[in-house]
């Protein structure tokens, strides 16, 4: 989903760090992702990775359909 | 020629033994034993300025964990599983600012002030713990 919405790795040591940037190569959004992380499993979590990257719960979603 | 007098050849002082009371009994001590110096260098606890606020939150799932002023956030089995993955995310971030300096953009406030948090103990990192409702 991050790859998907122009968002780059920019560190992947104990955690994963993606990153977005704009026109000016300001970094807008940054998402820590941990490692083997790929099923998040609270809401806490969840909805501040969202905020993070800018995104809301029915874009994510639209997203995972859009793939599906 | 001199004979010389090495250290154990002097002459033994007269120990002088000591006693007080503590909680399980009567303890001696020798009193002019020679005090047993070791230097422990501890780091410097994180500036008062620069602490940050930890939110855990608990749910069926698992606990969150989130560092505010860095808007940080992992998850874990318990809380000390998700306070473990969130210093290691807070880690990996203000590595990077500090490594790469990029340029911010003004949402992302200035998170430069927190690299000195690389630094410090964890034990002086936070000034406050919430659980979150």
């Amino acid at each position: 989903m991050l790859g998907r919405n122009g968002f780059a790795i920019a560190r992947s040591r104990d955690h994963e760090l993606w990153i977005k940037r704009d026109d000016d190569n300001r970094v807008t959004n940054r998402v820590p992702v941990s490692h083997g992380n790929a099923e998040i499993r609270t809401r806490g979590l969840f909805a501040r990775m969202l905020k993070q990257a800018g995104k809301t719960e029915d874009h994510f979603f639209e997203v995972l359909r859009r793939r599906a | 020629m001199t004979p010389v007098m090495t250290p154990s050849e002097e002459a033994p002082t007269r120990l002088l033994y000591r006693e007080v009371m503590t909680g399980s009994g009567s303890a001696r001590y020798e009193a002019n034993a020679p005090f047993k110096v070791e230097l422990v260098r501890l780091p410097k606890s994180a500036p008062r300025g620069i602490r940050v606020s930890l939110e855990l939150g608990m749910e069926d799932a698992g606990v969150w964990a989130h560092i505010v002023e860095l808007d940080v956030a992992a998850e874990g089995e318990n809380a000390a599983d998700a306070f473990r993955a969130v210093l290691a995310a807070a880690r990996e971030w203000l590595s990077y600012v500090r490594d790469e300096h990029p340029e911010l953009a003004p949402e992302l406030g200035d998170q430069e002030r927190y690299v000195p948090l690389l630094d410090a103990p964890v034990f002086s990192w936070f000034k406050s713990f919430r659980f979150a409702e």
